[in-house]
């Protein structure tokens, strides 16, 4: 106790000095976590966004569609599996989809669009379609019309009671036709769905492309994010069990195949991990801005100190415990710094988190040009905060180094004559 | 009377390669226990090298140090640093309080070090700062203290540790008069009431003048070594 006591006054010593070490180490902090929690909300929403509408954060579909898209690798409805999905606390919500490109046509405007069968209660968990409408109203159990995205309305010149007729290619070689009352027109906040984005209810897509009930991927949404790598073995390894419990001679993946957002929007992740990495680069400088302020501190603190360590070894003080105080006290500042720097972004960080900043004018546009939200939401994931207080407090205690090796270095004798 | 201090041709060389500087050169001492001993001489006759050869907190060029018959020349520095905690009281010229601590903590601090319970220390503190008569000054830190009162919590410190006895390096050298015979009291009646042994460096006539033993040094050698009737 009195070590720490010794420790904390010693820190107070050179009060002014103490006082600028300790705000350049919060300030550091605070625009590192505001940095870096702004940059992950950004892209967390995107990634939310995105998945939500399309994917999934994972993706259960039947091996080999993938590659070729075609509407004959569809899989049927499996209770054994619905039952491995409905039983997974870290699935917060799935929903079928029966996807198919389509050419849609009104007058004499046609576009290939994506025209994705929904289950409507289950789809508007996951992407809250029905919030989105921006005309019309959403589907309906037993509706027989369609949705299409507002960008894709606009190029066909469709408002809501329109008809839009699509052609495309149905299961096994049938031909799919149909002709589609506009219930609902959506405004997506991804600027590239809203142009080619159409939505159909699941038996209407069923009859539209003639695969009867079969689906082409069941979209799963997770509670972290983090943890998609983890459930997707789990379910592999459950799928495994689930047909060698039914007898099948099965090999995992022959007949489904799970895949992560990350193989799905792989331009995505590789944007999110670009920007992560810009970050940290950002973060590295400020952190070595704060380590050479640190530095700096310990150098003169050593100095200014010598002679008073010198008599502290001659009166018994064993140098280890003397080069502890010394750390002690830059662990104690540091520490200082960096919880301050916390507690001054979390009032922040929680500030923006409830009120978004909302871009507007130029500035949107700008940000839907390059598939961002124009909505600024901080992520308040706490992981955050503690690795900026890790990262200050790992530079301390390496920079504390130095000391250690100075004190175990000096001479009583020479310190008391310095 | 114990030996408490041997030195045999005890030697400290500097530059012995290129042109040697002898601080001490071939000093045999005997200080009994009990004894109030003045290191005299001038300027660079080697007092503070030989006190520091004798507190271990320098090796010696040639020769031995022993205490109560331990050879310390022969120890490492951890172990010395373990002897001086145990066995030497230090007073040093000045500025030799730890100055975030109060006189109460810097004088419990070496005691802690030693891992003595909170009831010994508190009560030993409570007395050594009564005999140097700072009691009311305990909770006064160095800052708020006069140098001779600084002066006496350093004895009081150098006395925590309960040493074999203690080596005080010139300890009047920045007091005024009438701290320096205050601080000169409380050691003279320390070592006569409680048999603390003292050996100090000084060449301050005042404290000679108190010393029953003293030895004068010239150029690192012992030139006399005389009783004396303090007073």
């Amino acid at each position: 106790m009195m070590y720490l006591l010794l420790a904390w006054r010693n820190m107070w010593r050179s009060r002014r000095r103490t006082l600028i070490t300790i705000s350049s180490i919060f300030f550091a902090v605070l625009f590192a976590i505001v940095m870096r929690v702004m940059m992950v909300g950004i892209f967390d929403k995107m990634i939310s966004d995105t998945v939500s509408m399309s994917c999934g954060y994972l993706q259960i579909q039947h091996s080999g569609y993938w590659d070729n898209k075609s509407i004959d690798s569809t899989f049927e409805e499996n209770p054994l599996l619905i039952e491995i999905l409905n039983t997974d606390k870290r699935i917060t919500t799935w929903n079928p989809h029966l996807e198919s490109f389509a050419l849609a046509s009104t007058g004499e405007r046609t576009k290939g669009i994506l025209v994705t069968g929904i289950d409507q209660e289950k789809e508007n968990r996951v992407s809250k379609l029905s919030e989105k409408i921006s005309s019309g109203r959403y589907l309906d159990q037993n509706d027989k019309g369609i949705l299409l995205a507002e960008g894709l309305a606009a190029y066909l010149n469709l408002k809501v009671n329109d008809t839009v007729v699509l052609l495309g290619q149905g299961y096994q070689g049938n031909t799919a036709a149909g002709k589609y009352l506009v219930k609902g027109i959506v405004k997506l906040p991804i600027p590239q769905m809203n142009k080619s984005m159409a939505w159909l209810p699941m038996q209407g897509s069923r009859d539209f492309l003639s695969t009867g009930a079969r689906y082409t991927s069941f979209s799963l949404m997770v509670r972290d994010r983090m943890q998609v790598g983890e459930v997707k073995q789990d379910l592999l390894d459950k799928i495994a069990g689930m047909r060698a419990t039914a007898g099948v001679n099965y090999t995992p993946g022959s007949s489904y195949t799970i895949m992560t957002w990350q193989q799905m929007l792989p331009e995505l992740d590789q944007l999110f991990q670009a920007k992560m990495a810009q970050n940290v680069i950002m973060s590295g400088i400020l952190y070595l801005v704060i380590a050479f302020g640190i530095f700096g501190t310990i150098l003169m603190m050593l100095n200014e100190r010598m002679h008073e360590f010198g008599i502290l070894i001659a009166i018994g003080m064993k140098k280890r415990i003397l080069a502890g105080i010394v750390v002690l006290e830059l662990i104690l500042m540091s520490l200082t710094g960096t919880l301050l720097g916390i507690a001054g972004a979390f009032p922040l960080v929680l500030y923006f988190r409830f009120h978004p900043v909302r871009l507007g004018g130029d500035w949107a546009k700008t940000a839907e040009k390059f598939n961002f939200s124009p909505v600024i939401q901080p992520s308040a994931d706490l992981k955050h905060f503690i690795i900026q207080g890790y990262a200050v407090l790992s530079i301390a205690v390496v920079l504390s180094l130095y000391a250690l090796v100075k004190i175990n270095r000096l001479k009583a004798i020479e310190a008391i004559n310095s | 009377m114990n030996t408490i201090i041997e030195l045999h041709n005890l030697s400290k060389v500097y530059n012995p390669k290129t042109i040697p500087v002898y601080a001490v050169n071939g000093v045999d001492l005997q200080i009994e226990e009990g004894e109030f001993t003045a290191l005299v001489g001038p300027s660079g006759s080697g007092k503070t090298t030989l006190l520091n050869l004798i507190g271990g907190l320098d090796y010696p060029s040639g020769g031995e140090v022993k205490i109560e018959g331990v050879d310390i020349t022969k120890m490492n520095e951890n172990k010395l640093i373990d002897f001086r905690l145990k066995n030497i009281g230090f007073v040093f010229q000045a500025y030799n309080l730890i100055p975030v601590l109060t006189a109460r903590e810097n004088v419990e601090f070496v005691m802690l070090m030693q891992k003595k319970p909170k009831i010994e220390r508190d009560k030993l503190v409570a007395d050594l700062l009564t005999e140097v008569g700072l009691s009311d000054k305990r909770d006064s830190r160095p800052s708020e203290l006069s140098g001779g009162q600084q002066q006496r919590v350093a004895v009081a410190r150098a006395l925590a540790s309960k040493p074999r006895f203690i080596l005080a390096d010139e300890p009047t050298a920045n007091l005024d008069s009438k701290s320096a015979t205050n601080l000169l009291e409380i050691m003279a009646k320390l070592n006569k009431e409680d048999h603390m042994t003292f050996l100090f460096s000084t060449h301050d006539q005042r404290v000679i003048d108190k010393a029953r033993r003293i030895v004068t040094l010239v150029d690192g050698k012992v030139i006399s070594d005389t009783k004396n009737q303090p007073h």
